[in-house]
């Protein structure tokens, strides 16, 4: 594959990881099981329905205080895929001068396994989802399968990165 | 490695014997001329487009989502709102009505000057089939969830029997609703006026009607002036009576598979 062609698989994976990251990735419909009735009339906003996004969940959490949660998600949501594309387009960069994909690149690669981490925040989620008490529904919007996309291609790329021979452009 | 080490190196190489004095100054110009490797700047550029796609977001106002995931069909008026089927049966009542300040004499509604007790019923063919559940308190504008429920707050059961406070209607050709609106006094109640729709012209969901003189229009026609006298404007709900459960789960905000549950468990 041509650098021109993996740089454009590296723009779409950023592009899908931006769209993930503050686009609206779940909206919450908050429910209270047999109250539900009850509280609508009290407190009609407590029912109201609420839209997230990933990146502004995170400022939510970290604002509130909970500082490692938080800091545990910037880094491995925000920090690392950004740290990673930017390594990668630098690879990238570098094979086509006909040189090697670069020491920061190796590195990366030996921290590869905790890149694992943003599909766990997924899975958590998705668990999330499935356990929520008191009748409250969270429906997945178009952000999530965005945000996995990226993930999935930045995936793509590092597996043909690694096979492919150094060639100038 | 540096300029200055490969330079070294060679000249390693010339000492041992390895290079003529020659090939070491070639190699040395060809060195020196040789242009540095480009600076990479690329990592910026995954940075950057998430960055604009962040801003996008930010300055770009987010739509609020809707009130429930479920009952699709049963939302806000619009011009492409279905229209109901023959032969079917539907759950009919006004979810707001609003009256103008005065009634349809230009007076007062009341002689000491609080505002009208909104009420209706609800006629099929001059037949009085329902009448709202309850009434509006001092206020020209009144609504009604089309749901009450027995709460029982000792064992916190809910109830869902008769809990849908509307007319159930069968569309058939012909048939005429008619929606009377007065305001609900001690002494003498107060005609507000009345509102009719053939049961076929019916649409599902909710469709809001304007008072402009002897005509309706269906939404606010913002080149006319409001009714300044009686009835003002009436939003109509529609709900199909086989979707009985997801209303419920969705004035309720109860999952619909609760909901079904308990009409399993109160149908006879």
């Amino acid at each position: 594959m041509a650098p021109s062609q993996l740089r454009f698989i590296l723009a779409l994976s950023a592009l899908l990881l931006g769209l993930g990251l503050f686009a609206p990735v779940m909206t919450l419909y908050p429910g209270f099981g047999s109250y539900t009735g009850i509280v609508k009339p009290l407190a009609p906003y407590l029912t109201e329905p609420r839209t997230f996004s990933l990146f502004g969940s995170i400022i939510t959490l970290l604002r509130e205080g909970s500082l490692f949660i938080g800091g545990l998600l910037l880094v491995f949501t925000v920090l690392f895929p950004i740290a990673k594309l930017g390594v990668y387009w630098t690879a990238v960069d570098h094979l086509a001068q006909g040189r090697g994909p670069g020491k920061i690149y190796e590195r990366l690669s030996h921290l590869g396994k905790f890149s694992m981490l943003d599909i766990l925040v997924v899975a958590l989620l998705v668990i999330a989802i499935k356990g929520l008490p008191g009748g409250t529904i969270i429906t997945l919007e178009w952000a999530a399968p965005a945000f996995c996309a990226s993930i999935l291609l930045t995936l793509y790329f590092s597996s043909i990165l690694k096979t492919r021979p150094q060639t100038k452009e | 490695m540096s300029t200055l080490g490969k330079i070294k190196e060679l000249k390693a190489l010339r000492d041992s014997g390895d290079l003529t004095d020659e090939e070491f100054a070639q190699a040395k110009t060809r060195l020196l001329n040789e242009p540095p490797a480009a600076t990479s700047l690329g990592w910026v550029y995954p940075l950057l487009i998430v960055v604009i796609v962040g801003l996008v977001f930010w300055v770009k106002p987010q739509k609020k989502p809707t009130t429930k995931p479920l009952n699709n069909d049963e939302g806000k008026s619009t011009q492409t709102n279905p229209t109901v089927k023959p032969q079917h049966t539907y759950y009919i009542f006004p979810d707001l009505i609003e009256l103008a300040a005065t009634n349809p004499e230009g007076k007062e509604w009341d002689i000491d000057d609080s505002g009208p007790d909104i009420t209706y019923a609800i006629h099929l063919n001059d037949r009085e089939i329902f009448t709202a559940p309850s009434k509006g308190k001092d206020n020209t504008v009144n609504e009604w969830g089309g749901m009450s429920q027995d709460l029982s707050l000792f064992n916190t059961s809910v109830s869902v029997e008769g809990i849908i406070k509307a007319a159930l209607v069968s569309i058939n050709a012909g048939d005429t609703l008619k929606f009377k609106v007065w305001d609900n006094d001690i002494a003498a109640n107060d005609e507000a006026g009345e509102f009719t729709i053939m049961t076929t012209e019916l649409k599902l969901g909710q469709t809001e009607w304007w008072c402009y003189g002897d005509t309706w229009n269906e939404d606010r026609d913002a080149s006319r002036p409001d009714a300044s006298r009686g009835l003002k404007r009436l939003r109509l709900r529609v709900i199909d009576s086989e979707k009985k459960a997801e209303f419920i789960a969705s004035q309720l905000n109860l999952p619909l598979e609760k909901v079904n549950d308990m009409l399993k468990k109160l149908a006879p």
